[in-house]
């Protein structure tokens, strides 16, 4: 699913127009962004969460290389669903 | 932040109710949520994915999850932090490692431990253990050799020879080890002397019936004589001779020995066995010492020095024959050469000056029967020589003295002659065979009279020899390496000897054995060049001065008998030059080495010899073991396990490559396995026979898998014409569906088949009949006409059969199923669109509110 067919599916049941709703749905989506960086967490409630995880430093064996390598760390974005939302998903309700 | 602080903000932003906003926020969640449910990713730009995915739960059951990957430029916003780090390689690893490492947040000690043994246990460690272990080993063998061999040469030493000598004839030897062991037995000197008096006394009586036997033989073959001369010198020396004889013949075995643990010493390290073999030494000569006082003693009574120079210088000769190749005839020829030349002192020059006018005097009278004076110089003869010989051995010493100086210069000068005769006689046996058998029966007859008793014991002594020498023979077949090896040998053992007597000199003479061999080799070489030199102006002396006297004597004998002067002269004449050249240096060799100091060394050369023979044999033994663990590599080691049992795992590899090969399954692999086991077949066997066979079997097992080149053409071609088959068949069926309701009357009337084809077909029979139909009602677009079968509604004509198509979908969905005719009236085909056939107008007209 894109984020068009999304809109088009959600527009035509609220009291937006077309561009409307898509303007909002970008600043939303900005909102988002600025807030999971500065704030480093979003929760929507029966929905997830959105959560910066840090991977710390790490050391591998490339095996192309043949090398030991040493990872610099690294701040992750990951989304944690819902139990609302994993229990849809796999049919509990 | 939380969704309603998000609502918030977008409401103020945009002056909208947040209810709406909320609303609108609740509609795109849900739409996520369905979408989610129904296994659908969702992909927004400028934020990131989400992708639903199926894991394993605590309790081990199957969870569906949402996953997010934010999009780059949200991931490096995020990043900002460690944007600049990038991953940095710590170290380059070996091919061997293979095992994932996966460290904590910095490399701890225990980390690197861990690396650590992954290369230990592929072979690092093994090697260090394999240096540690081989100290080891040599030094418990050093240990155990040595308190072995202190034991052996006091006790034991007398049955190690007889194991070591099985190979070699044990009739002949068994005498000797007898003796053997009576003379090395240090505590009783005394004895050796009444035993060797007593097989003298018991072999003459065995021996005195024997003797003419052989001497009938000898008569007819010319060469077996000259080695009862050879008995009159071993006569006295029976004992030592034999000890030493065994100890000689054992030389080369040990040589054999050296040679491969030289050439396994060259590849490692020198030094260290070097240190073993002088510790050895030096713990086996400390033990020597003391017996060193009672050989002496046993020397002394039975008065033996010249021997051992004798012995040496026969082993001497012996390896120069061997090194030039002869023959077994001239190898047994040259020993009595030797042992005139060492009989300086002897009776035989003078019986031999005695009987030569006789001889002469002989062989002018009987020229042609020479066969038959032999025999009967030989009776004549015997019984004038043996009263002298006697009396000469008794006082076998004292002879020596006896004679003057005079007297010795004249013997030399005949034996000079009789040598030149005797060499000229071997060599030349075809020119002058009557005189050569004079000459030389003539010296056998002597030693046989003088000592019958001795001869016996000799003429065994001499088989012996005779046995020892076709030892070597089968030495020297083996290999030319092996010869050189004894010459050295040698060389070391006469320059040790002297040495080994002194505590302070022990050293020394050890690191002489494997250091200095070429030093003392070059200074017996330079040695022997200046006495070429001074040989070779007293050869060319000599040869004048005899020259003369046959000159003489050929004048006065022309007259008389010139037959069998002028084959002396040519003899003569002719190896005086050269064969006298040789003569003299193995004379003036003897004079050098019949030293007093030589003589004291006999018995210490003799436990010498056994010793460090024994040694080196022990060592060779353990050597092998030691030196595999230094391999290092692990490609080696696999090498050396295969090594083990090379036959049963070989013959495994090929068992398992022809499975490999059969199975077929994957191509890649079995050639990288056979590759590998290739290289191993190639270490061990250079020949590239093998090879040939594998790559024969793969290029033989391939092809039946290919397919032929005609299938791949025609199977894509069938599924081609199928799948169009069934798309047209797809296409038909979905445009033109049948009428369910009306056309079941139509098809009922119709012949034709049922189904959609069946109305189309129908149709297309009507056009051929050229139906006549008139039209009955005409209104707001809508027309009925009547037709036999009743009254039908068309919609329209269409050329197009896809518009016609769509607008059969049209009336589909409002419940009307029409149907349609062909008409080529214009001369083009067109397509009525129509519902029908009604009984009455009135029911026709029912359908047109419904549209």
């Amino acid at each position: 699913m894109n984020k068009q067919s999304l809109i088009n599916k959600v527009y035509i049941k609220s009291p937006f127009g077309k561009e409307k709703s898509v303007e909002i749905f970008n600043r939303a989506i900005e909102l988002l962004r600025e807030s999971i960086k500065e704030n480093k967490r979003v929760k929507v409630k029966g929905f997830g969460k959105f959560v910066i995880e840090r991977r710390e430093m790490k050391a591998l064996i490339d095996h192309n290389k043949k090398a030991e390598i040493l990872l610099p760390p690294k701040d992750k974005v990951s989304f944690k669903p819902s139990k609302k939302l994993i229990k849809r998903l796999n049919n509990k309700e | 932040m939380k969704k309603k602080e998000l609502i918030n903000r977008i409401a103020v932003e945009f002056d909208l109710d947040e209810i709406k906003v909320s609303e609108y926020f609740d509609n795109i969640f849900e739409t996520l949520a369905v979408t989610f449910a129904k296994n659908k990713n969702v992909n927004i730009s400028e934020f990131g994915k989400f992708k639903v995915k199926s894991k394993l739960d605590e309790d081990g059951e199957k969870q569906k999850t949402v996953l997010f990957s934010p999009v780059k430029k949200f991931a490096c916003d995020v990043n900002y932090n460690f944007s600049e780090l990038t991953p940095v390689v710590i170290r380059i690893l070996d091919d061997k490692i293979k095992k994932d490492i996966v460290i904590g947040e910095y490399l701890d000690d225990e980390v690197e431990d861990t690396i650590l043994i992954d290369f230990e246990e592929e072979g690092i460690i093994d090697t260090h253990k394999s240096e540690e272990e081989i100290l080891i080993l040599e030094e418990t063998k050093q240990e155990v050799l040595t308190e072995e061999e202190i034991l052996i040469p006091e006790e034991v030493k007398q049955e190690i020879p007889s194991e070591e000598e099985t190979e070699k004839p044990e009739e002949e030897i068994l005498i000797p080890e007898e003796v053997k062991q009576e003379i090395p037995s240090e505590e009783e000197t005394e004895k050796p002397e009444e035993e060797i008096l007593i097989p003298e006394e018991t072999k003459q009586e065995i021996l005195s019936e024997e003797i003419p036997s052989e001497e009938e033989e000898k008569q007819v073959e010319e060469i077996l004589i000259p080695e009862e001369i050879v008995i009159e010198v071993f006569e006295e020396v029976i004992p030592e001779e034999i000890s030493e004889e065994k100890k000689q013949e054992i030389v080369p075995v040990e040589i054999q020995v050296e040679t491969q643990i030289k050439d396994e010493i060259d590849i490692k390290e020198e030094s260290t066995e070097i240190i073993i073999e002088q510790d050895r030494i030096l713990s086996d000569l400390v033990k020597i010492k003391i017996p060193e006082i009672k050989f002496e003693d046993f020397e002394e009574k039975i008065e033996l020095p010249d021997v051992v120079s004798k012995d040496k210088k026969i082993i001497s000769e012996i390896t120069s024959i061997i090194k030039a190749g002869e023959k077994e005839e001239d190898v047994i020829v040259d020993i009595p050469e030797v042992v005139k030349e060492e009989i300086s002192s002897d009776i035989t020059e003078e019986i031999i000056e005695e009987e030569i006018p006789s001889d002469i005097s002989e062989e002018n009278k009987e020229e042609k029967i020479l066969s038959d004076i032999t025999e009967e110089i030989i009776e004549e003869e015997i019984p004038s020589d043996i009263p002298e010989e006697n009396k000469e051995e008794e006082i076998s010493s004292d002879i020596t003295e006896v004679v003057g100086e005079e007297e010795k210069v004249k013997k030399e000068e005949i034996e000079k002659d009789e040598e030149s005769e005797t060499i000229n006689e071997e060599e030349t046996n075809i020119i002058t065979p009557p005189d050569l058998t004079y000459e030389e029966k003539k010296e056998e007859p002597e030693i046989r009279k003088t000592s019958l008793e001795l001869e016996a014991e000799l003429l065994k002594m001499l088989n012996e020899r005779k046995k020892i020498l076709e030892e070597i023979k089968k030495l020297e077949e083996i290999g030319e390496d092996d010869l050189i090896d004894i010459n050295k040998a040698k060389v070391i053992s006469s320059e040790e000897e002297q040495n080994l007597f002194e505590e302070d000199t022990l050293d020394l003479s050890k690191q002489n054995i494997f250091v200095d061999e070429n030093g003392k080799a070059l200074e017996n070489l330079l040695k022997d060049f200046k006495n070429q030199e001074n040989i070779q102006k007293e050869a060319e002396e000599i040869s004048e001065e005899f020259e003369e006297p046959f000159k003489e004597e050929e004048t006065v004998q022309e007259i008389k008998d010139e037959k069998s002067e002028e084959i002396i002269e040519d003899i003569a004449e002719e190896k005086t030059g050269e064969d006298i050249v040789e003569d003299f240096m193995q004379k003036e060799d003897i004079a050098e080495i019949k030293n007093p100091s030589d003589e004291g060394t006999y018995d210490l050369y003799n436990l010498f010899n056994s010793m460090y023979s024994e040694h080196e044999e022990k060592i060779t033994l353990s050597e092998p073991d030691e030196v595999e663990p230094q391999m290092n590599n692990l490609e080696m080691k696999i090498f050396d396990k295969l090594l083990d049992k090379p036959e049963n795992k070989f013959v495994n590899f090929k068992t398992e490559k022809i499975k490999e090969v059969e199975s077929k399954n994957d191509a890649l692999k079995k050639t990288e396995t056979i590759k590998t086991y290739d290289d191993i077949f190639n270490l061990l066997e250079p020949n590239g026979k093998k090879k040939e066979e594998k790559s024969v079997k793969i290029i033989e097992d391939e092809p039946p898998k290919k397919f032929p080149p005609i299938l791949k053409l025609i199977i894509p071609i069938v599924i081609l014409i199928i799948i169009i088959f069934i798309s047209v068949y797809l296409y038909r069926k979905s445009v033109f569906k049948p009428q369910e309701g009306n056309l079941q009357t139509q098809t009922s009337d119709l012949t034709q088949t049922s189904g959609s084809d069946s109305v189309i077909y129908a149709d297309t029979n009507k056009t051929k009949e050229a139906i006549e139909e008139d039209i009955v009602y005409d209104e707001e677009g809508f027309v009925i006409k009547e037709n036999e079968k009743g009254f039908f509604v068309q919609f329209g004509n269409y050329e197009n059969q896809f518009e016609l198509a769509k607008k059969i979908k049209e009336l589909k969905e409002k419940d009307i199923f029409p149907t349609f005719d062909k008409d080529t009236t214009g001369g083009k085909l067109i397509y009525k669109l129509r519902v029908g056939p009604y009984k009455t107008l009135p029911e026709a007209k029912k359908i047109i509110p419904k549209l």
